[in-house]
C-alpha cells in the first residue's frame, strides 16, 4: 500500500479494494485501486478512503461556477455566449479558457422583447445553473449577474450607467437603452479581466 | 563471434539503449508538454484540452476524441523534409492515437476533444515509440486521467543479431524492426508492429528485449513526473483569494 504523501504516476497501484475505498483520481482494475493522475497520495484512515491530489486538473465548467463571456447570437429569447473566463464556484482567480466554450443564457424573468435584457455583443457575468444535456445553461438572476459592458445600437459607443436602474446611456448620441445590468457594470477590473489584460491565473 | 562481443554501429551493446532523458512541463502555453531525447532523437509534445469539440456534430456522446498530429520538422532529417504531412506522418499520427486512446480515460470527458501535437525536431530512428513515450508524459502533465503510462521501445535484427532501440543506420540496413508500446503496470501491449522477417525464437527475443528497454524508459518517465510534482509543490498558487470583490 502507498503511504500518505507519496508521489505517484498514472497506473501506480495504491491499495487493494479490501483495504480502502478508491477516492478522487483513482480507478479500480482487477481489485487493485490505481492512480489515474500524477500527484500525491492522500490517505483518510478514518473513512478508509485513498485519494490522489493531482499536480494539475483539467478545467471543466460545473454548476455554481461564474463565467464572463460575450453574447454572439440570439435565438428567440436565448442568448448564445462565448465563454472566455471562468471562476470556479465563484471564488478564487479568473481562469482564461483555451478552447471555445459556448453557453446559453436565459432572461431572468418572462420577457416579450429580449433586447431589453441583453443584446448581441454585450459582455455578461453569469452563473452556471445547469449542465443538463451537456449544455452550459447560464443564469443572470441576482444583482451581481447581468450585463457588465454594452454598446450603443446606433453608434457602437460603450454605454454608461443612466440615472434610472437598468438604463444605460450612450455618451455620444445620448440614446437610452435597457438591459439587465449587473451591479458590476463598468467595473474596470472586470472589464480588464474580460479583455485578458489582467488574467491572474492562466490555465 | 559470441553474443557478448557483438558491438553495434554506434558502439552500443545489443541490449543497450541510447542515452535518454525526458523532461515534463517544458512549454508554457500548452496544457501539458514533454520533451524526449533518445540518442539524437529530439521530440517535443504539446497537449491541449480537454476542450469542447468542434464541429459539434463530430463529437461523441459518451467519450472524448483524441486528435493526434505527428510532424517531422523540415530540419529533422539530413535531407530537407517537406513540411507537408506525408503518408508516413499521417499513418504514424493514427498509430500513436490508437495506442494512447487505450490509456486515456476518455469516458470522463464526453463531447470533448484532446489535441496532441508531436513535433520531431531531430530524428534518428524509432521516433514513433519515442513520441508515444513523450506524449504519455505530456498527457499526465496536463492532468488528463490515464489508466497507465504508455511507454514504447523498439527492437530489431541487425547482422543476424537481435538488438534493442534501433537507430537510424540499423533501421535502414537491418533485417527487421519491431516497435512496441506497453502499459507497464497493467501489463498490456498497446502497439506492436513489425517490419521484416523474424523467426519465432527471434521474435520472442526481440519482444523481450524491447520490453526490457520500455521498462527502463518507464523509470525515466516516472522520474520526470516526480520531478514535476516536487517543482509544483514548491510554487505557491498565484492569485488565490484575490479579486474576491469583483
Amino acid at each position: 500500500m502507498k503511504k500518505d504523501g507519496e508521489k505517484v504516476s498514472p497506473g501506480d497501484p495504491l491499495a487493494l479494494i479490501e483495504e480502502f475505498i478508491g477516492g478522487r483520481n483513482t480507478y479500480i482494475d482487477d481489485s487493485v485501486i490505481r492512480s489515474s493522475v500524477a500527484g500525491v497520495v492522500k490517505v483518510d484512515w478514518k473513512n478508509r478512503i485513498i485519494d490522489v491530489e493531482p499536480i494539475k486538473q483539467p478545467l471543466t465548467i460545473d454548476v455554481g461556477d461564474e463565467i464572463l463571456g460575450k453574447i454572439f447570437h440570439i435565438s428567440g429569447v436565448f442568448g448564445y455566449v462565448e465563454i472566455e473566463l471562468v471562476r470556479k464556484e465563484g471564488k478564487g482567480p479568473w481562469i482564461l479558457l483555451r478552447g471555445k466554450y459556448t453557453g446559453v443564457v436565459y432572461p431572468p424573468t418572462r420577457v416579450t422583447d429580449v433586447g431589453s435584457t441583453y443584446h448581441v455583443r454585450d459582455e455578461i457575468l453569469a452563473r452556471v445553473e445547469s449542465t443538463l444535456n451537456r449544455t452550459l445553461h447560464l443564469s443572470i438572476r441576482g444583482l451581481r449577474y447581468g450585463v457588465v459592458r454594452a454598446f450603443c445600437k446606433t453608434c457602437r459607443t460603450e454605454l454608461v450607467r443612466g440615472d434610472e436602474p437598468g438604463k444605460l446611456v450612450c455618451p455620444t448620441c445620448r440614446s437610452i437603452e435597457t438591459r439587465k445590468v449587473s451591479r458590476l457594470y463598468g467595473n474596470t477590473t472586470i472589464i480588464k479581466t474580460l479583455h485578458k489584460e489582467k488574467v491572474l491565473n492562466t490555465w | 563471434m559470441s553474443k557478448e562481443e557483438f558491438i553495434r554501429v554506434d558502439g552500443r551493446k545489443p541490449d543497450e539503449l541510447r542515452k535518454y532523458s525526458i523532461n515534463a512541463g517544458i512549454l508554457k502555453n500548452a496544457d501539458g508538454s514533454a520533451e524526449i531525447r533518445l540518442g539524437k532523437n529530439w521530440i517535443v509534445v504539446g497537449v491541449y484540452g480537454p476542450k469542447e469539440h468542434f464541429p459539434k456534430f463530430e463529437a461523441l456522446q459518451d467519450r472524448a476524441i483524441i486528435n493526434c498530429r505527428y510532424h517531422m520538422a523540415p530540419y529533422s532529417t539530413t535531407e530537407r523534409k517537406s513540411p507537408k504531412p506525408s503518408r508516413r506522418e499521417i499513418e504514424l499520427s493514427k498509430v500513436i492515437r490508437t495506442a494512447l486512446e487505450q490509456a486515456v480515460i476518455l469516458e470522463k470527458f464526453p463531447e470533448m476533444s484532446i489535441d496532441i501535437f508531436i513535433e520531431v525536431l531531430q530524428a534518428e530512428g524509432s521516433t514513433r515509440v519515442a513520441s508515444i513515450t513523450a506524449a504519455s508524459v505530456a498527457l499526465a502533465e496536463a492532468g488528463i486521467p490515464l489508466r497507465d503510462m504508455v511507454v514504447g521501445c523498439s527492437a530489431g535484427k541487425v547482422s543476424g543479431k537481435i538488438v534493442v532501440d534501433v537507430g537510424e543506420e540499423e533501421d535502414k540496413e537491418g533485417e527487421a524492426d519491431l516497435p512496441i508500446a506497453i502499459m507497464p503496470n497493467l501489463k498490456r501491449v498497446v502497439l506492436l508492429q513489425m517490419d521484416g522477417k523474424l523467426t519465432h525464437e527471434e521474435f520472442k527475443e526481440a519482444f523481450e528485449k524491447a520490453l526490457a528497454g520500455a521498462l527502463e524508459l518507464y523509470e525515466e518517465q516516472k522520474r520526470a513526473l516526480k520531478g514535476l510534482i516536487e517543482k509544483m509543490s514548491e510554487i505557491p498558487s498565484e492569485g488565490d483569494g484575490n479579486e474576491q470583490g469583483v
